[in-house]
C-alpha cells in the first residue's frame, strides 16, 4: 500500500499560520514559550518576534530570522520605529497595530522598495500572550523576492 | 483598502478568525480550516472595503457550512447547547387530593338542586303517562 504524503502548503505565511493555530489549540493566543523553532524548521529563518511596549513605537524586534536580515541591517533589539522603511522588516511589521486592534492573525503582502530594488513580499503577524488576554508579543513571518520591472511592463 | 476577513461560526455566532489582503488566500484558508476542524459548523470570507469618511462596506465572497441554512444551524445549536424549557405541568395534579385547592364554581348552588328537581319531575311525569296509557289500553 502506498502512503500518500500530506501536501505541503506552498505559502510560508499559511504554514506559519497553521503552526500558530496548532500551538494555540483552543486558546485565543499561544504563549511565546509554546514556540518551538525546530517544529517550524526552515521557516523559522523567515520569522521574527516583536516584543510589545507602550507606546507602540518602543516595541522592539526580539528575534530576526536570518532570511530577513539585510547586510548591515538592523539587529535584534532595534525598536520598530527605527527600522528603515525601505526594508522587509519595516513592511512586515507595519501593521502591528492592526493585529492589536483585531486580536487575530493578519496577513499582508504587496510590493515595496528595498535597498536598490523592488520586492514582492508576503507577510503575516500573529498575536501571542502569556496570560491569554494581553497580547505581549507578535510572531511574524515574511518572505520576498526581488523583481525586475522592464519599461514594457511599466511604461509609466 | 480592501481586506478579506475569515470568520468562523462558533457558539452560535460569527467570530473573526484572521485577516488577509488576498481573496484567494483567504478562501483557501477558509476551506482548509473547515477540513482540519471537523467540529467547525461553518466559515465565511467577508470582503471589507474601507471607504471615505471612515465607513466600511462589507459583503460575503465565500461561505461554507455543514448545514446550508444558517437558521437551521442556529436551531441545531440551540437544541444542542440550550436546554428547552421543561413542559408545563399541572401543579394541582402533583398535590395530594386533600391539599388541592377548591375548584372555583361557575354557577350558584341552587341551580344544581333545581336541575335535579326538574329531571325528577319529567321522569315522574313520563312514568305516570306511561301507566295511564297502559291501563287505558287494557
Amino acid at each position: 500500500m502506498v502512503m500518500e504524503a500530506p501536501i505541503r502548503e506552498m505559502r510560508l505565511t499559511m504554514r506559519v499560520l497553521r503552526y500558530w493555530r496548532d500551538i494555540a489549540g483552543k486558546r485565543p493566543f499561544p504563549r511565546v514559550s509554546d514556540l518551538d523553532a525546530r517544529a517550524l524548521g526552515e521557516d523559522w529563518q523567515n520569522c521574527l518576534l516583536v516584543k510589545l511596549r507602550s507606546p507602540l513605537e518602543r516595541s522592539f524586534l526580539a528575534y530576526i530570522g536570518s532570511g530577513l536580515r539585510l547586510p548591515g541591517g538592523p539587529a535584534e533589539g532595534i525598536a520598530l520605529a527605527e527600522c528603515s522603511p525601505e526594508t522587509i522588516l519595516a513592511r512586515a511589521t507595519s501593521y502591528v497595530s492592526r493585529v492589536l486592534a483585531q486580536r487575530v492573525p493578519v496577513s499582508m503582502g504587496g510590493s515595496s522598495a528595498q535597498l536598490s530594488g523592488i520586492i514582492l513580499y508576503r507577510s503575516i503577524l500573529a498575536p501571542l500572550s502569556e496570560d491569554g488576554r494581553t497580547i505581549d508579543t507578535i510572531l511574524g513571518a515574511a518572505n520576498y523576492r526581488e523583481v525586475q520591472f522592464t519599461e514594457e511592463e511599466h511604461p509609466d | 483598502m480592501l481586506t478579506f476577513e475569515l470568520r468562523k461560526y462558533v457558539g452560535g455566532r460569527w467570530l473573526l478568525d484572521s485577516v488577509f489582503d488576498d481573496k484567494t488566500v483567504a478562501v483557501a484558508e477558509a476551506k482548509t480550516l473547515m477540513e482540519r476542524n471537523t467540529s467547525l459548523p461553518g466559515v465565511r470570507v467577508v470582503a471589507v472595503a474601507e471607504e471615505e469618511a471612515g465607513s466600511f462596506r462589507e459583503w460575503t465572497v465565500f461561505r461554507q457550512m455543514i448545514v446550508d441554512d444558517e437558521q437551521a444551524l442556529q436551531r441545531a445549536f440551540q437544541l444542542r447547547y440550550e436546554p428547552a424549557p421543561a413542559p408545563r405541568k399541572d401543579r394541582d395534579a402533583e398535590l395530594p387530593h386533600a391539599a388541592r385547592p377548591p375548584r372555583r364554581r361557575t354557577h350558584p348552588d341552587w341551580l344544581d338542586y333545581t336541575g335535579w328537581g326538574l329531571c325528577a319531575a319529567v321522569a315522574l311525569g313520563a312514568v305516570v303517562i306511561g301507566v295511564v296509557l297502559v291501563t287505558r289500553g287494557s
